[in-house]
């Protein structure tokens, strides 16, 4: 089995606080993989690591072979690795298709004079980015919303204008944060669907979850956290039965044990 | 571009090619003359700021470094005046990539204070006397080893160079060949079909891949990061545009003028311009056109050191960005979107 | 050119100096408690003078002495501008749902001025037009929340502060006029002899006051409840506000603070370099420029940086020319801008990019 993303021995220092420390992971190709763990445990702070918003303090990421721990997040965007924020980050004065036609900005390059004068070049890329863009508002079931001011849409549809945002990237792997967040269980179910339907469509997916419904559903391989160490990593049956797992979520396993015994 | 855009082009076509058929005083065809230079300015700076989201306070640095090109090169040098604007333009490019490399990889505050240092440097630099350049000069020469009567006659020739405080005059007017430009109805032309001309290459612009990771940036820099944009190399480049557009104004204008100095060049003239991007509106290219001709207009707003005035746009400046940051053309596209909705239901 | 003239050179330059620090200081102040960077700095510096030196001249001319009119003098000017620090945040920094008594003072008064402008009428015309006018706007919008200010981005505030900073200068040259105000020196002007060169006492008393300002503010962030909660603001303001820290009073007082400082500086410099309405803009810039060098965010390196910027401006105005002057700590600006834009004390993760 191919492993597309590995992180190896990541350090992330802020001042006096250890964020990550010693975060190893290798995530399998067209896998569906979950960061889990408390509140602060550094999961945002290892996508960022990944995607290239900070820099580790030590450690790697490797990306199909190749080490891209020092690469800048457009560097990492264009290498094939797209993500979604915790806190929704859709472009403001923007609508939902222009949002997702901002994700086709790297598979075209008309520049400053073609698209100033409208050379037809430019006027074809235009074209194509439209038409892709739609593609990918339709897989998230939004192209009927596509002219609508993007942060005028109900939250839950803006986390999915975001998702089709980064799958127009054309990505090899995309980095879901907290997609979950602030949906109903409806919703999640329908956001469950959509995460294997990307991965039916050969992305690896990474996602970090609080819903541990959802988690356990869809996930592969989990790996928790907390206080920045990663405490335990297997399938979901193995998670659930984790000792350090219970504990970080629950307390100390002891009560637990008792009322079963 | 969209249809309701090439309508606003069409109208403004015929509005500018009647114009000065219906209006045939001078006197108000200087006032759309001038309102078409700090338009140019405008849209210039409209882009950078709507669009790309970043402040500069310093246009009035580049509007000078335009006029003073196309001054110093054709009175003092005899240069061919088109050419002496290409020479300002460059000069342009050159110091707003120096400025904007650096600082548009930080946050924003630091091009608008570096616009604002910049601005400044250049209006010393065009105020002061030539005895300060000359002592300068010699100063830096002797240091290097050179002599000190030497280095003061090698000087004589770039005498008078900029004029010191008071500025100078004779500027050429603009022409080809035999024919130039010097009746009020001719710089209209001039400067409104260049303007038109402006606001079809920015409008396209902004409707194309460019101009959405522009306002990708000014939506959300990170994000637009995280899509593959490396948006600092864009900032630059939209700075330099809203510097070319200055400088092709500041040429315009020193040749219509046909006098320039330091005085209309300085922190204040910058804030003026900021002033109308934001009353027309800063996240429109039109908001350009629709604030600079209202401030152009306004009876006295041309003498800006008039007293009050100061205080006026300073208020509204304020009002505007408090309560309308979209300036009269988002209020006016909110009333419309508003209006139609009502109609359709 | 022997260590006197050297040293002259330098004492002038710490008088200016002394400025920068205290606008840096400022800046420094307001930006770490909200990330703007306020452009209207300078103008607490104009206006702790010009109060001052009227104030002064008003208790003067009730036939209060010098020592006694001078420390008031300090007073009055100290509250004005933290007056007008505080109303600025009130007014124009904070977030409103509605339009408060200030709001349509503003309104008022740019009405007056159109009409005057535009329509070209006498004052007392254009004193009922803009009653009026403002009467009906409060009446329509009293139960509105139409015209208000939510989230404003960083970008708009610091266009505001750009607009503060006109409007305070108008205000400025209406009140006090056009020309500079002169105040007496507060301890005589018979210069001091050091090392070959001549200080003045006024020089003297400035870098007194301001070393004890600077370890009052030290004090205060370091002992204080209240100053531990501003640090605590700039550190991270949404887990301060989960703690229970209510960070729009943090960002007021931010505001009363940088005005304070700044009017001292301003209010001692006056008899040394005299004041007008004026200079706030450019000491705005070679503030922020001090604020830059010591690191965006440190209040001691911004101090710091504002005497070294202040005494090479110093220097430079007597070795190389007088002319240049400005541009010296222009330039300088712009070299940290462009090369080290952390500044010397600074780190460079405060100065990369986030939200504007």
């Amino acid at each position: 089995m191919n492993h597309i993303i590995s992180v190896e021995g990541i350090f992330v220092h802020f001042g006096g606080v250890t964020a990550l420390g010693n975060v190893s992971e290798k995530v399998a190709e067209k896998s569906i993989t979950a960061i889990i763990g408390p509140n602060g445990a550094g999961k945002t702070t290892l996508i960022n690591v990944i995607a290239g918003a900070i820099l580790p303090s030590a450690g790697n990421v490797i990306f199909k072979g190749r080490d891209i721990t020092q690469l800048p997040p457009h560097e990492v965007a264009e290498a094939g690795i797209g993500r979604t924020f915790q806190n929704l980050r859709l472009f403001r004065h923007m609508t939902t298709i222009e949002n997702v036609m901002v994700g086709r900005h790297i598979k075209t390059s008309s520049g400053f004079l073609s698209c100033a004068l409208k050379l037809p070049s430019s006027r074809s890329d235009e074209k194509a980015i439209r038409r892709k863009a739609m593609e990918y508002l339709d897989f998230v079931g939004l192209s009927d919303r596509a002219n609508e001011d993007a942060l005028s849409m109900p939250f839950g549809l803006q986390r999915h204008v975001e998702i089709a945002r980064a799958l127009a990237l054309e990505p090899e792997v995309i980095l879901l944060d907290e997609p979950a967040g602030g949906l109903n269980p409806g919703e999640t179910e329908h956001l469950a669907e959509l995460i294997r339907k990307i991965r039916d469509q050969g992305i690896t997916v990474v996602l970090i979850e609080h819903d541990m419904s959802l988690v356990m559903n869809i996930s592969d391989r989990i790996m928790v956290l907390n206080y920045g160490q990663m405490i335990a990593e297997g399938t979901p049956e193995e998670i659930q039965r984790d000792d350090a797992v219970i504990e970080a979520y629950l307390g100390k396993a002891e009560p637990v044990r008792a009322m079963h015994s | 571009m969209g249809r309701g855009n090439i309508i606003g082009l069409i109208v403004l076509a015929v509005l500018v090619a009647v114009f000065p058929l219906v209006m045939t005083s001078p006197y108000y065809l200087r006032v759309m003359n001038f309102a078409g230079i700090y338009c140019m300015i405008c849209i210039g700076l409209s882009l950078l700021l709507g669009y790309a989201g970043q402040i500069s306070i310093g246009q009035a640095g580049f509007f000078a470094i335009g006029a003073y090109s196309s001054g110093i090169f054709t009175v003092h040098f005899g240069w061919n005046p088109w050419l002496a604007m290409l020479v300002g333009i460059v000069l342009n490019c050159i110091v707003a990539f120096i400025v904007g490399t650096p600082t548009l990889k930080l946050r924003g505050h630091y091009l608008a204070m570096a616009t604002l240092g910049i601005g400044e440097i250049i209006h010393v630099a065009a105020v002061a006397d030539l005895e300060d350049f000359t002592s300068l000069f010699q100063k830096v020469a002797v240091w290097f080893g050179a002599d000190a009567t030497k280095a003061r006659a090698a000087l004589e020739p770039f005498s008078e160079l900029t004029g010191g405080p008071s500025g100078f005059a004779g500027i050429p007017p603009l022409g080809i060949g035999a024919w130039q430009v010097s009746e009020p109805w001719q710089w209209f032309y001039l400067i409104w079909i260049v303007i038109l001309v402006a606001m079809a290459l920015s409008l396209n612009l902004i409707h194309s891949r460019i101009g959405r990771a522009l306002r990708a940036i000014h939506g959300n820099e990170e994000a637009a990061r995280a899509m593959g944009i490396n948006t600092a190399p864009l900032k630059v480049r939209i700075f330099i545009i809203s510097a070319v557009a200055a400088s092709i104004a500041g040429s315009f204008y020193a040749h219509f003028v046909t006098f320039i100095s330091p005085d209309t060049f300085t922190i204040n003239d910058s804030i003026l311009f900021l002033v109308m991007v934001a009353v027309g509106g800063m996240m429109n290219v039109w908001g350009a056109v629709v604030g600079s001709l209202i401030m152009a207009t306004l009876p006295e707003s041309l003498r800006f050191f008039h007293d009050y005035d100061i205080l006026m746009y300073g208020l509204v400046l304020l009002l505007i960005m408090m309560f309308m940051p979209d300036g009269i053309v988002g209020l006016v596209t909110r009333l419309r979107t508003g209006l139609v909705s009502k109609l359709t239901r | 050119m022997d260590l006197g003239t050297i040293l002259q050179y330098v004492f002038s330059g710490i008088t200016v100096g002394a400025v920068y620090a205290m606008v840096g200081l400022g800046f420094t102040m307001i930006y770490n408690s909200t990330s703007i960077i306020n452009l209207a700095q300078g103008e607490f510096v104009m206006l702790g003078g010009l109060i001052g030196v009227s104030s002064v001249g008003l208790f003067k001319s009730w036939g209060l002495p010098p020592y006694a009119a001078i420390p008031m003098g300090f007073v009055i000017a100290l509250a004005g501008t933290t007056l007008v620090g505080l109303l600025i945040e009130k007014v124009a920094i904070e977030p409103t749902d509605r339009l408060t008594i200030f709001h349509y003072g503003g309104i008022a008064v740019v009405l007056y001025g159109l009409a005057r402008i535009v329509g070209e009428v006498s004052v007392p015309v254009a004193v009922v037009i803009a009653a009026v006018l403002s009467a009906a706007a409060y009446w329509l919008l009293r139960n509105t929340s139409v015209p208000s200010m939510k989230n404003p981005s960083v970008l708009q505030l610091v266009i505001i502060t750009v607009a503060i900073s006109i409007v305070l200068r108008g205000i400025a040259m209406f009140v006090f006029g056009k020309n500079p105000y002169f105040m007496q020196h507060f301890l005589g002007e018979d210069p001091i002899r050091i090392l070959g060169a001549t200080v003045l006492p006024q020089t003297v008393l400035i870098v007194a006051v301001i070393i004890v300002v600077v370890v009052i503010v030290g004090l205060f962030y370091a002992f204080t409840m209240t100053g531990k909660a501003m640090q605590a603001c700039s550190f991270n303001r949404q887990i301060a506000k989960l703690m229970g820290i209510n960070d729009r009073k943090m960002i007021l007082l931010s505001f009363g603070m940088s005005a304070m400082v700044g009017a001292v500086a301003g209010y001692l410099v006056t008899p040394i370099t005299l004041m007008d309405y004026d200079r706030g803009p450019m000491l705005a810039l070679k503030g922020f420029g001090a604020a830059v060098l010591g690191g965006l965010g440190n209040g001691y390196g911004a101090v710091v940086a504002g005497f070294t910027l202040g005494i090479l401006e110093g220097l430079g105005t007597g070795l190389i020319s007088s002319g240049y002057k400005d541009a010296i700590s222009l330039i300088i600006l712009l070299a940290v801008l462009f090369y080290r834009p952390s500044g010397l004390f600074g780190s460079t993760e405060a100065a990369k990019l986030k939200e504007f």
